[in-house]
């Protein structure tokens, strides 16, 4: 079932636009087509069209030309523009000029067929059925490409590219392409940021008040958000799903995660390297990702395997103009080998602490366990534990006076991170406070993230990134006081 | 662009209210009317964010009848420093308003059912929206006993109503009144709001228990409601936690899995009663 609407197809490529044409009737759409702006432009002022999808590059009146004009007269109809590989700067401007999606030939119908759907949805507000998710991925898209030839396509998916890089505070996400011999997916590990800075940044203004119309995000710093975010490993995707079910989902979504989020595109990575601290094995995960990215990278001899995870990782795939070679088996056993060893070594880091029992079963028997104090004593509640973990997502929310206010007597709101481990998190006004022990603060972020997040989602609150363990000033393993509070004594 | 208006809704923007009247309760309460900019219909029991503007924001629940939606009533108690400069605003201010946020008192539930209701101190003020809200459709329930205990006769919220309106306005309607400590004008009941709960003649299998008021006078209402043979899922509790972002994101009031702000902040004592943390 797709929505009834009107739609315009305007391209001077005669093949392109009879194809788009045919597409979308099949998807059920009233299609009338034009093959130049000016034959477009007189469609556009005789009846109102729900979706125009606009070839940019044309001669005589062009592209942007007809945008302009369309966002005049018919301000309703939502707008999909075409362009070529080279020019998604331009794609970028006319999204400024108020286009919803932008599609670089070549495309597939599937993918003209999906974006038109999203873009009417968008403008109808209504549900409109999509083809499902696992169809379109349907047998996965993979190729083998070249470091060099990766760089170029991925800088052609946003406007950032950003990739691990090492620097003298550790191994940093950083913008990428600045030089050509830089490794794209170097260190084979995750990196000391933790995912989430992102999409939810440690401090952000969330409303600027008294308006009578909520903030809205610039179309500037909405085509800023076009990122992509290269060399992610499996325990930060694992928690950006977490991060998913919590900012996304529910009544309310938090208006900002959701633009950052649906912006970017994931390129994750098989870790090859891991570090001491190192323990998604314990939380049953793998060092690889299988699902849940939109592209995912994996070394193997003679190149790179990139292989696509959804319908954008996909669309970014068949777009791309680099050389690319089919994989081969023998790669892809490769990749299943070097996987099999980075778990081994994975388990080599952690196994010891594995616990007999799950998590959150051990927890519930150890609340009144002696650990709990002994554990507390070495904690100095500097939180760096929570600042630095994937999915600790606590916030608070703080008013202040404009500064240097250009409209006198505004005010504004500040979300930053706040963390469950200072002792005045859960006071409320009268003065109650459930945790005013560091004691109890200790026990509930272990509690919290073992038990009441399964509860609520299914999954735990911890992906075994390490980093915790790796900041902590009192030297605490969150692996070693799980497996104390197991009782299994060496 | 201005789709992507329409496509950003923003949760954590306040909308103007004017302070049109504020009135006195008690020496460290006040009631606020405010008219909010834009209609706000909101579920008895639900509750808001407030906005001082500059200060901040804290969770209240609206102490007005639910059944109007162009003013509010929020009846505030000077404990920090955001109700200290609430209680400083006059009328003609403005303040901020989000929300509503939560789950509120489900009277659908209640229908044809004996309600006993069980305040303490301001406590009352989410109690008075329910029961304005009752009393708006009072054929649909079978009757009304309202309990409350203050710490002193002038701590009583809304002591006028109280003490003398509501407990005329029906037969159906009654009220069992008491203070902590008494004073030379008082000749009512004196002791903790659990001794109004003795000799109650409610039936109980046709009943349901509300309670609101400070987290100990919850404790000992609730553990004296079980005792008198109320199931956990016959009393309704409504939680008081750090609720900041109202919208389930900021984790201030985690109570076990749920978040008081989505999932509370009424909640019946069975969803909760093994929760850690439930009374402190």
């Amino acid at each position: 079932m797709v929505a009834e609407a009107n739609v315009l197809v305007i391209d001077d490529e005669k093949t392109v636009c009879d194809s788009c044409t045919r597409i979308l009737s099949e998807s059920g759409y009233t299609v009338r087509a034009a093959l130049d702006g000016e034959e477009g432009l007189r469609h556009i002022e005789q009846e109102p069209f729900d979706l125009v999808v606009l070839d940019l590059r044309m001669p005589g009146v062009d592209g942007i030309s007809v945008l302009k004009k369309l966002r005049e007269r018919r301000p309703d109809s939502v707008v999909i523009v075409i362009t070529g590989y080279s020019s998604v700067a331009s794609a970028v401007e006319v999204m400024k000029l108020g286009a919803v999606d932008y599609l670089s030939k070549p495309f597939t119908p599937d993918e003209l067929s999906v974006a038109a759907a999203r873009a009417l949805e968008r403008r109808t507000g209504r549900a409109v059925e999509v083809l499902p998710e696992r169809e379109l991925i349907g047998e996965r898209v993979a190729v083998l490409i070249q470091p060099d030839d990766l760089r170029e396509m991925l800088k052609a998916q946003g406007r950032y590219v950003f990739v691990p890089r090492r620097s003298a505070k550790g191994l940093r996400y950083s913008l990428a392409g600045l030089r050509p011999d830089q490794e794209l997916l170097s260190g084979g590990v995750r990196p000391v940021d933790p995912l989430k800075t992102f999409f939810f940044e440690a401090r952000a203004r969330v409303a600027v008040y008294p308006s009578s119309r909520p903030q809205v995000m610039s179309p500037a710093k909405m085509a800023d958000l076009r990122r992509v975010i290269a060399g992610v490993k499996r325990c930060d995707l694992q928690a950006l799903d977490l991060l998913d079910k919590i900012f996304l989902e529910g009544d309310f979504a938090d208006p900002f995660y959701k633009a950052a989020r649906e912006n970017a595109l994931i390129v994750t990575a098989d870790c090859t390297n891991p570090t001491p601290s190192c323990s998604c094995v314990l939380m049953g995960l793998n060092p690889f990702c299988e699902e849940g990215f939109d592209l995912n990278v994996s070394e193997a001899t003679g190149g790179l395997i990139l292989e696509a995870g959804s319908p954008r990782g996909k669309r970014a795939i068949e777009a791309c103009r680099v050389r690319r070679k089919e994989v081969a088996a023998t790669q892809l056993e490769e990749r299943e080998q070097r996987r099999r060893q980075t778990r081994e070594s994975v388990i080599q880091m952690s196994g010891d602490f594995l616990t007999e029992e799950p998590y959150e079963d051990l927890l519930k028997e150890a609340e009144d366990s002696p650990v709990w104090e002994k554990s507390a004593e070495a904690c100095v509640g500097c939180a760096a534990c929570t600042q630095i973990c994937p999915t600790c997502h606590c916030f608070f929310l703080y008013d202040r006076r404009q500064p240097a206010s250009r409209v006198k007597g505004k005010y504004e709101r500040i979300r930053a991170w706040d963390s469950c481990q200072y002792p005045a998190f859960a006071r409320v006004a009268g003065g109650a406070n459930p945790r005013k022990s560091r004691e109890a603060r200790f026990r509930h972020r272990y509690v919290h993230k073992f038990i009441d997040i399964k509860e609520a989602h299914g999954i735990y609150g911890c992906t075994g990134c390490g980093r915790c363990i790796d900041v902590c000033m009192g030297k605490i393993d969150m692996r070693e006081v799980l497996w104390q509070l197991s009782g299994v004594k060496a | 662009m201005t789709d992507e208006t329409a496509d950003f809704p923003n949760p954590y923007h306040p909308i103007k209210a004017v302070v049109l009247e504020v009135v006195q309760e008690t020496p460290n309460i006040k009631t606020f009317l405010l008219r909010p900019r834009l209609r706000f219909p909101f579920q008895t029991g639900q509750f808001i964010e407030l906005t001082v503007p500059g200060v901040g924001e804290a969770p209240f629940t609206p102490s007005s009848s639910p059944e109007i939606d162009e003013k509010m009533e929020v009846t505030v108690m000077k404990v920090g420093t955001m109700t200290s400069a609430l209680h400083e605003m006059q009328p003609g201010q403005w303040v901020g308003l989000r929300g509503p946020f939560g789950q509120g008192y489900p009277l659908r539930d209640f229908v044809a059912k004996e309600i006993l209701i069980v305040g303490g101190g301001v406590g009352l003020a989410p109690l008075r929206s329910l029961f304005l809200a009752l009393v708006h459709r009072l054929d649909a329930y079978k009757r009304i006993v309202f309990c409350y205990g203050a710490r002193s006769p002038s701590d009583i919220v809304y002591r006028d109503a109280v003490l003398n309106q509501w407990p005329k306005l029906d037969p159906r309607i009654s009220f069992r009144i008491t203070v902590d400590r008494g004073d030379n004008s008082w000749k009512g009941n004196v002791g903790l709001v659990t001794t109004t709960l003795d000799n109650l003649d409610i039936r109980i299998p046709n009943s349901v228990a509300v309670v609101c008021g400070p987290p100990i006078m919850m404790k000992f209402s609730t553990l004296k409601l079980i005792g008198l043979g109320y199931e956990p899922e016959q009393i309704y509790l409504s939680m008081e936690k750090n609720m900041s972002c109202g919208i389930g994101k900021c984790g201030h009031c985690q109570l076990g899995k749920f978040y008081v702000c989505k999932d509370g902040p009424v909640f019946t004592y069975d969803l909760i009663k093994d929760a850690r943390e439930i009374w402190d």
